[in-house]
């Protein structure tokens, strides 16, 4: 692409005009911007401004730019799952449980099929994300101190307002929980035949660095509140019906009717479909999905009386147990302490009890994945100076 | 990474499928990096002078200067016994003594890696603070740096330079980013509805 201004040197001659972006840039500088771009929105903004950037879109260099602004948009976690995901996919039950990750494992950005994978991986959580964040908004609507009923036009529009920073949040969550759960799954596949060995080359191969730390942060609240918010509400509750009044009564808590009412089994759902067929059985209509939800819990008690499968009541699944084994495991973090998360002031934050298990009534973790100006707009507060609480009478053990 | 030259980690099974790293790995963890502060011993501390578009002459010290690959090539080609000034056609002398800054502050900074691997790619986000601040310049400095960055072939400020660029352009509607950047639009009224059409793509 030509670049006359430049090759005549317009950083000399300081040209009255503005230096334009699409008009004084060469091409080169202008590809390496789009890579630069880490959402998927944000290249189509910038295609969608002329020609000069849109050309480039239609031109062979454009797998490349494509490829990469999707993996700046999903993320280090979302790549691992995507990797994850490409090992596992195609391999036999004897293959999973014998053959570890080699180096081609990781230089996978030019095989087959890799660009599908990022589109499909990144498509799902952005639905997920949406559904999740829509039942956020229900949830502060109608919580202590708002209304019982929410227009859908109100939550349609508050929508709109949703911040790229609130996206990304919740979306890594779901990049997370899933890599977790592929992680999980590889070993239910397999079960009971891979060693210890191949769990801990497998863990560092996806989550640990050779020094230790995790290759990626984890928001562990926003995590629990996701995975907990997408097993219940978005699995088990009957929008769709409550759609057909134009206003929606929100009910707060699980229901005598509700298909699947106890948090383990709607937690096995998760582990069982994956969060692709969650996405596919989100998309059903509310019946298709009620039949659905109700086969897989009758299979499971069915299970559970041939003792087919060592279920309990109660009992933590093994997703809720890998959050609480990582909670230990980053316990000494004492980042809640700085989020406006409490409805009075003066909160207090405990932590030797994970987020969810905090006792002050004023805290809500339903909050976490929301900006800091929006929770302030909204009446929430930080918490009171901690340091000196930590060991108090509050501490359990 | 490939595993067989991964360093074994003693991990510690809680929940039977994530294995975490043991307390004595943790203080290897979450520790400050500093910047090395004392040059290394055998820097060459041999000043040089570079000649701006505006016949402005600047002073700089030979290492900071062969940051960039230009000079750096052309020092070698003259065999390293230029006492004249070098000059820099394109790059007036405020971009130039900007340029330098940016140098003087990354002159101990190791050379990028030669490959790209996927998992150690930054977001645009990533940017480092005492970058960010030399960053916040108005528009056309910025475009400045970046275009003489490109010419003088000094890679990494290229690289915060479009990525000061990608960030200013997060979150914005196409309309926002001509606005932005005085970028005229030049698609007729059908064009922009057959590009829509064409790019659900991108529409979630």
């Amino acid at each position: 692409m030509p670049c006359e201004s430049h090759r005549d040197g317009i950083l000399s001659q300081r040209n009255p005009r503005r230096i334009s972006l699409s008009r004084d840039i060469p091409l080169d500088i202008k590809l390496q911007i789009l890579e630069s771009l880490d959402t998927v929105d944000g290249l189509r903004s910038l295609l969608f401004t002329c020609h000069a950037f849109y050309d480039i879109s239609q031109t062979h260099l454009w797998n490349r730019i494509y490829r990469t602004v999707l993996e700046n948009d999903i993320g280090p976690v979302g790549r691992t799952l995507v990797k994850l995901l490409r090992f596992g996919a195609g391999k036999t039950l004897e293959e999973i449980a014998t053959i570890l990750p080699t180096k081609d494992d990781d230089n996978h950005e030019s095989a087959p099929g890799y660009l599908d994978d990022l589109i499909s991986v990144r498509q799902t959580v952005r639905f997920l994300t949406r559904a999740f964040l829509e039942e956020m908004f229900y949830e502060e609507m109608t919580g202590p101190r708002g209304c019982e009923a929410v227009a859908e036009s109100d939550i349609a529009a508050l929508m709109l307002t949703i911040s790229p920073s609130e996206y990304a949040r919740v979306e890594k969550a779901y990049y997370t929980l899933w890599t977790f759960l592929e992680l999980h799954r590889v070993d239910r596949r397999t079960n009971p035949g891979l060693s210890p060995q191949y769990h801990e080359a497998m863990n560092k191969w996806t989550i640990w660095n050779e020094d230790g730390s995790a290759r990626f942060d984890t928001d562990i609240g926003l995590l629990h509140l996701v995975q907990d918010i997408t097993g219940h509400r978005l699995i088990c509750r009957y929008r769709d019906a409550c759609r057909l009044r134009m206003k929606r009564l929100v009910i707060t808590k699980p229901q005598p009717n509700d298909c699947c009412p106890d948090n383990p089994i709607r937690n096995g759902l998760i582990e069982n479909m994956g969060f692709q067929e969650i996405e596919a059985l989100l998309r059903l209509s509310e019946r298709e999905r009620r039949e659905i939800v109700l086969g897989f819990t009758r299979e499971r008690h069915l299970r559970r009386h041939t003792g087919m499968y060592g279920w309990r009541e109660g009992n933590f699944t093994e997703q809720q147990s890998i959050l609480l084994s990582w909670w230990r495991h980053m316990m000494h973090s004492r980042y809640m302490d700085r989020r406006r998360l409490w409805r009075k002031p003066h909160g207090m934050y405990i932590p030797v009890y994970p987020p969810w298990e905090q006792i002050d009534p004023d805290f809500n973790l339903a909050a976490i994945m929301w900006d800091d100006d929006r929770l302030a707009a909204w009446g929430y507060f930080k918490p009171r100076n901690q340091a000196q609480d930590a060991n108090s009478s509050w501490c359990r053990g | 990474m490939g595993l067989s030259a991964s360093r074994q980690i003693e991990t510690t099974a809680i929940s039977g499928h994530l294995a975490f790293p043991t307390t004595a790995q943790l203080h290897h963890i979450n520790l400050p990096v500093f910047r090395q502060l004392s040059t290394p011993t055998a820097v060459n501390m041999t000043n040089m002078k570079l000649l701006s578009s505006d016949n402005v002459e600047i002073s700089v010290e030979k290492d900071v200067a062969e940051r960039s690959v230009l000079i750096k090539n052309m020092l070698e080609d003259v065999g390293e016994t230029m006492d004249a000034p070098i000059p820099i056609p394109n790059v007036n002398e405020a971009v130039l003594r900007k340029v330098i800054e940016w140098c003087e502050h990354h002159r101990n900074d190791p050379p990028p890696p030669a490959d790209d691997d996927s998992d150690s790619r930054k977001k645009s986000t990533d940017i480092e603070e005492w970058d960010q601040k030399f960053m916040q310049v108005d528009q056309e400095m910025l475009f400045e740096i970046i275009l003489a960055a490109n010419y003088l072939d000094i890679k990494p400020l290229l690289d915060v330079g479009c990525k000061t660029v990608a960030n200013m352009i997060k979150g914005k509607s196409p309309e926002e980013i001509r606005k932005t950047f005085n970028i005229q639009n030049d698609f007729t009224p059908e064009e922009e509805d057959q590009i829509r059409r064409e790019n659900e793509w991108a529409e979630e």
